[in-house]
């Protein structure tokens, strides 16, 4: 039962991601941007890593808007009334579907038979998945648009490594701190190019705990408040 | 055994806004089979009462309990099955896959799913219109659908929200006879209107709600117990109410005139001797049996005075 309830639960995330009509737009856009990329004469893989990275982030961050947003999407959830975890799981394994299969045509398409085809589509979807549950956290109280357009800054501005972005905000002031402990912390693309680079086990590790504590957090935000005791009985 | 226990059941809302309570200290118990309508002025707490069953909506004091679990926990939620005002469903969907959605959760096969969605379109008569997204549907479509879809999750306790608004006459009269059926089969259902002549047609039982109190709790058959006499004067109204109520406290101010209960050996006559002793001009008199909308009239009439 668990199988279909899960099952459920990502053929709707499918269906409500695919049907929209921002997703279908920014998938578009990707697609453009792909072209674009591959027939740019310069022969650069870490170009094409950076697109592939850049795509299914922000596809990922769009569709897992969709996903829990407040209204039908969010409200199914009660309805339903699955296990805790059923709606969070299902619904980010959904987004899953969706940007790895966006992220497959960009990998093809960019990199062909490239050494790395394979790992860069393995780390480009975890990584885009980790920002994705990021956003499907933020989308019931914050609302689709808001929490998709997040996504969509971390996913573009997600290349851009630490030392850059401590660079780009100035010395040392509060601000500068938050943004590169924040950049230290979310997972953002330019750990996938480091895993692609230098094979740091430990990036794919931030976005494995990122996908737990999204599911957890999700799970947390949209069951009502007495769902975690399956009590009292009623004294007959 | 009780399907339904609502015990001192008080939810405050909060908004920027301000404070303001939905339900106050509400306690009634329903048994299976029970067909309970819910009923009251705008306001008075009706969706707050079933978006707490539901557990949409936690209570700020007091307890629900249903089928045994407390309202909220999988348990309950498993048990009651819910139709929003309005209904929330993907507009993306086809009614088709909405229910597929639903019956998964609750199947224990395949074969098991397709039983389910092939009864609940049969229930709301739903199988001309299942195909289309639910984004086109007429509002009447969709509160069938929200119908189908909460006696799919539902398997003890239903809880309809102007479900059977909106409806044509044919479906309307078709989905009353189902509604009885459920009852009939022990679920408990529980629908909030507007519409009382709805409730009093179906219900076994009438909950009336004002100011997010229970006003009233009574047995639709008793309603034939009840006779009243229906005065309507010509002038001001309000004045006439005012001293025929002086006579019958227990009177009703209506817009034309009053109603009083005849109770207690009072009949139309003694109301009319004393409309002649007060010099009141009388347009019409008739006696009726009670209905429900003089209940709430009565109720409402009755806390705005308290007020």
């Amino acid at each position: 039962m668990t199988v279909v309830c899960l099952k459920a639960e990502t053929v709707l995330a499918v269906q409500l991601i695919t049907r929209h009509r921002t997703v279908r737009l920014v998938a578009l856009l990707a697609a453009v941007v792909v072209a674009a990329t591959w027939m740019s004469p310069r022969d650069n893989a870490r170009e094409a890593f950076r697109t592939v990275f850049v795509v299914s982030g922000a596809v990922a961050s769009v569709a897992a808007s969709r996903v829990l947003s407040p209204g039908a999407a969010l409200a199914s959830v009660g309805r339903a009334a699955g296990a805790w975890w059923h709606a969070p799981v299902g619904r980010l394994l959904g987004v899953g579907l969706v940007t790895t299969a966006t992220a497959s045509v960009a990998v093809v398409t960019l990199t062909g038979t490239h050494d790395h085809s394979t790992m860069l589509l393995f780390v480009s979807s975890a990584q885009a998945i980790g920002l994705g549950g990021i956003v499907m956290v933020l989308a019931p109280a914050w609302g689709a648009s808001a929490a998709g357009a997040i996504g969509l800054l971390m996913a573009l501005l997600g290349p851009l490594p630490p030392s850059t972005v401590e660079a780009m905000l100035g010395d040392g002031s509060l601000f500068e701190r938050v943004g590169v402990v924040l950049w230290n912390a979310l997972p953002l693309a330019w750990r996938g190019l480091r895993v692609l680079e230098e094979g740091m086990i430990v990036d794919l590790a931030v976005f494995a705990l990122w996908v737990f504590v999204s599911i957890a957090s999700a799970a947390w935000i949209v069951v009502p408040a007495g769902f975690w005791a399956d009590g009292p009985r009623r004294p007959s | 055994m009780t399907l339904v226990a609502v015990h001192e059941a008080t939810k405050r809302w909060t908004r920027s806004r301000g404070r303001w309570l939905g339900v106050d200290r509400i306690s009634f118990e329903v048994d299976p089979g029970e067909i309970v309508g819910v009923v009251g002025p705008n306001g008075a707490g009706k969706s707050t009462l079933l978006r707490a069953l539901s557990g949409t909506a936690r209570l700020t004091r007091g307890s629900m309990v249903i089928d045994g679990f407390r309202a909220g926990t999988r348990g309950a939620r498993r048990a009651f099955g819910y139709a929003a005002d309005p209904p929330l469903m993907p507009p993306e969907l086809s009614g088709f896959e909405w229910l597929q959605y639903v019956a998964s959760h609750r199947a224990t096969s395949r074969g098991h799913r397709l039983r389910l969605m092939q009864w609940a379109l049969e229930l709301i008569d739903g199988e001309s219109f299942a195909d289309r997204r639910i984004g086109t549907y007429s509002r009447g479509m969709a509160q069938r659908l929200a119908f189908g879809a909460a006696a799919i999750v539902g398997e003890r306790v239903l809880g309809l929200d102007e479900t059977l608004n909106g409806i044509d006459p044919i479906v309307h009269r078709r989905l009353r006879g189902r509604i009885r059926e459920l009852g009939g089969a022990g679920r408990v259902v529980l629908i909030a209107s507007h519409d009382l002549a709805t409730i009093e047609r179906i219900t076994t039982r009438v909950l009336v709600l004002v100011e997010g109190r229970l006003a009233a709790d009574v047995s639709t058959a008793t309603l034939l117990d009840h006779r009243v006499a229906e005065v309507t004067v010509t002038g001001d109204a309000r004045v006439a109410a005012g001293r025929l109520l002086a006579h019958y406290p227990e009177g009703t101010p209506t817009q034309l005139g009053v109603l009083i209960p005849l109770q207690r050996g009072l009949s139309i006559e003694h109301v009319l001797a004393t409309c002649r002793e007060e010099r009141l001009p009388i347009a019409q008199s008739r006696t009726r049996y009670e209905t429900l909308e003089d209940i709430v009239l009565r109720a409402t009439a009755a806390a705005a005075e308290k007020a």
